[in-house]
């Protein structure tokens, strides 16, 4: 495809273009300024509205008005192949004008879009109860119904070659950092001639270390959510029909904060925040410490429990890390298979998982009840993270650190640790410390993160991994 | 430029300072000044003020060339194949006695080669990640203080200099790495001078005061000459409902907080070969952490692990003191 302007436009070869489609329409019109052909996708173009706009452009031309084709939906432009089929494919009407080769294009797509409801994994029990949709202008007014100022700047670009997907971001000019915007938009420009179907392959083209569990882009379905971080400094963006949008920069402590936090009193707030990152260490080192007991440590129990536990394990025909690795990978099972079936099939599994088929292992004495409480209890405290991406590596890492607990017991979970914060330290998103406030030091933001603080100060991502000299961004 | 903040600055040299030492120092400085160890190390402390006090004044002056750079390079290789040697001594006879040393040497350095591989603020920083286990060794240590004799830090006899200038030798151990101050102070951004340093000062004596004033008054005095860690035997005599032995807890505080010395003693060998030798070569940081587990390796036994540590405060003195005197008199003459 290319310019083809010397090239004879007719009926026959705009259809041809679109390979004869079904849903593509092509008809003749007559126009006050000479012949022209009407394209559009029956299935895109929302057919009453176009009418009323060609009717509205159409007297305009009429009246000789100066720029007669430019209203708040259409445009005029010289023609083209590839512009006509991008706005066509697009859901746009197209008017092309034999003689003048020109194009009118009328932006009036028809919309299939659910009511923004609430995300079903984003659920608060307070505050606003609206969720995005598959649809990035009414995602937009969500976000401009709740800041009410005009630096919120969002702006758009086509990426992907062959799928033209539109990604639209948006950050707060006067309080986002203008090197992390010029990092993020010139990462979008490296993308540009990239197939991207869906937000998750955008995450990897930004993604500084890919090969992390963690994430380094904040996914949210919750306006309110993406409110927040937009007054932290932090850059949103969508692509279409996504009603996801990925925050960026994050620390890993975003991924603990909810919007329920400071819909909470103070001290009922801070306590469910300490009560989250009392999850992190559950989730985390649990299994593992069962394991690390169970087999090195046992000397560490008090006499009456290590009786319990030596009854609990005595039948047991396994060592305690395959006991665990049957469990654990038992639940993940469990939990793929409840979200892959239809809800009410789902909660079936999980009862019929859970319960019978839990209860059945612990009767066939292939794992010990005590194993039991202590996987059902880490899966508890691992579905505590308000963040999806968080909570499955959660999950995924408390496999190497039972591991570490079944080869050196205590010595080797100290040493993951050691691994886990080194790897943490040394982790960025968008080039901005993830592990802040602890890289850099700054002992002013801790209560931020461990407590939910008495009013709304909202403080800007940390910018780098030095200590700066003068500490910016403390906005309230 | 790297840039400090004070509270990384302080965090960096008290993990330095207390890494390795606070499980170790108190048993031989007790062995030598008996109960007068207290008192002692009240004059230790003074003299560690006077130090940095002075390196706080003098440390613009302190710009070592390649030669002094190499040979705090050896120094402090010193100072790891020393720390190495005694954890992994320690750990064999506390909770590895059938796994091979070289198996745990090998984990305790991939951790800082690990750590070395990334970026500097990382291993800069990694101090502050270990603070939350500072309160809770100190919870764990005050656990025994129902079975402290209080008359047992008397009588003193301080009529007899010797034991106590052997006694105030001994305590030199607590200044390892105090050198890091001459190294680290230039960029810190922030007012050291004054409170801070007080207050540096304050927390580095109390830290030790505390493990050793516990120690002398949880066991008589002839006690501690058969023991060689006598902190881990104060832990391990606690007990708490929840826990049976409360020193296996205090024991990984320990590693953690050992790895993390040693960690930062290998950034600094690192850091001193980029500095002074613009030498950024990773393959050389590979090469140093695997030769350094082959040599401490050799000392993790109880006899050579303890020739090292008795031997390490000679090097030390000539390190924090001799040395960093010449570089700074040397640099003053020339600026002259």
């Amino acid at each position: 495809m290319g310019n083809t302007s010397n090239q004879v436009i007719d009926k026959k070869s705009v259809k041809q273009l679109f390979l004869n489609s079904e849903d593509f329409v092509s008809v003749d019109v007559d126009w006050p300024t000479g012949k022209g052909i009407l394209c559009y996708y029956s299935s895109l173009a929302d057919v009453t509205e176009v009418n009323k706009q060609i009717t509205i452009i159409r007297q305009r031309a009429s009246e000789k008005m100066s720029n007669w084709g430019k209203t708040p939906v259409s445009n005029v432009l010289p023609y083209s192949e590839d512009e006509l089929v991008k706005a066509v494919c697009s859901g746009q009407t197209v008017i092309i004008f034999l003689d003048s080769k020109v194009m009118l294009t009328i932006s009036v797509q028809s919309s299939f879009c659910r009511s923004p409801e609430e995300p079903g994994n984003e659920q608060a029990i307070r505050g606003t109860h609206d969720g995005f949709v598959e649809n990035t202008q009414q995602n937009i007014t969500l976000i401009r119904q709740k800041l009410a100022r005009n630096d919120l700047v969002i702006k758009s670009i086509t990426i992907g070659k062959g799928t033209s997907i539109n990604l639209t971001y948006l950050y707060i000019d006067s309080i986002a950092n203008k090197e992390v915007v010029q990092l993020f938009e010139s990462r979008l420009q490296e993308i540009q001639k990239e197939n991207i179907m869906n937000s998750g392959e955008i995450q990897d083209y930004f993604d500084e270390s890919v090969l992390t569990p963690f994430p380094q882009f904040l996914n949210t379905e919750r306006p309110d959510r993406v409110v927040f971080n937009l007054m932290e400094g932090k850059i949103a963006n969508f692509i279409n029909n996504s009603p996801t949008a990925l925050i960026a920069p994050v620390s890993f402590f975003t991924f603990y904060q909810s919007s329920d936090d400071f819909n909470k009193r103070v001290m009922i707030g801070s306590f469910y925040r300490l009560l989250r990152i009392m999850s992190l260490v559950m989730a985390l080192y649990l299994p593992a410490f069962y394991i690390a007991v169970v087999s090195f440590h046992s000397e560490i129990l008090p006499i009456e429990i290590s009786k319990k536990v030596k009854l609990a394990i005595n039948e047991i025909p396994y060592r305690p890390i395959i006991e665990a690795m049957i469990m654990e990978l038992f639940i993940e099972l469990i939990r793929e298979a409840s979200i892959r079936l239809p809800k009410p099939i789902g909660q079936t599994i999980g009862v019929v998982g859970g319960l019978i088929i839990g209860d059945a292992i612990v009767s066939a004495g292939l794992v010990s009840n005590l194993m039991v409480i202590v996987v059902a209890l880490t899966a508890i405290s691992s579905f505590v993270v308000p963040s999806v991406e968080m909570n499955m590596a959660l999950r995924i890492l408390r496999f190497p650190f039972m591991l570490a607990a079944a080869l050196f017991g205590f010595f080797g979970m100290a040493i993951g640790t050691i691994v886990l914060v080194i790897h943490l330290l040394s982790l960025s998103s968008l080039k901005q410390p993830y592990f802040a406030p602890f890289v850099p030091l700054d002992t002013s933001r801790f209560m931020d993160v461990f407590f939910r603080v008495p009013y709304s100060k909202f403080h800007k991502q940390q910018k780098t991994f030095s200590f700066m000299k003068k500490k910016k961004g403390r906005k309230s | 430029m790297l840039t400090l903040s004070r509270i990384q600055f302080f965090l960096l040299l008290f993990v330095v300072q207390t890494g390795t030492v606070f499980v170790s120092f108190q048993h031989r400085l007790i062995i030598e000044a008996k109960t007068n160890s207290w008192v002692v190390f009240i004059i230790a402390g003074i003299f560690h003020y006077i130090q940095i006090l002075l390196y706080e004044k003098y440390y613009e002056r302190f710009k070592p060339g390649r030669l002094v750079a190499g040979l705090y390079i050896a120094y402090w290789s010193l100072t790891i194949v020393t720390f190495l040697a005694y954890l992994n001594y320690t750990l064999s006879v506390w909770i590895f006695p059938n796994t091979p040393q070289i198996v745990t040497m090998v984990i305790i350095v991939g951790v800082s080669l690990y750590a070395n591989m990334t970026r500097i603020e990382t291993v800069i920083n990694l101090p502050a990640t270990i603070l939350p286990l500072f309160p809770i060794f100190i919870l764990f240590l005050f656990m025994a203080i129902p079975d402290l004799v209080w008359t047992r830090l008397f009588p003193l006899d301080l009529t007899d200099i010797i034991p106590l200038l052997k006694g105030l030798f001994m305590a030199q151990a607590t200044f390892l790495g105090i050198e890091f101050y001459l190294f680290f102070r230039k960029y810190v951004i922030q007012k050291v001078k004054g409170m801070p340093l007080f207050i540096y000062q304050s927390a580095w004596f109390f830290f030790f005061f505390t493990i050793l004033v516990f120690i002398l008054l949880f066991y008589p005095i002839n006690a501690i000459d058969f023991l060689p860690e006598p902190l881990l035997n104060i832990l391990k005599s606690q007990k708490v409902t929840f826990v049976e032995r409360l020193d296996l807890f205090f024991l990984f505080i320990w590693v953690i907080w050992s790895v993390v010395a040693i960690t930062l003693y290998f950034f600094m060998c690192v850091q001193a070969r980029r500095i002074y030798f613009n030498n950024e070569s990773k393959f050389l940081t590979i090469l140093s952490h695997f030769l350094l587990i082959i040599i401490s390796s050799f000392f993790a036994t109880k006899d050579r692990s303890n020739f090292l540590r008795e031997i390490i405060v000679y090097p030390q003195l000539l390190f924090t003191i001799v040395i960093p005197l010449i570089v700074i008199l040397m640099n003053r003459r020339n600026k002259k």
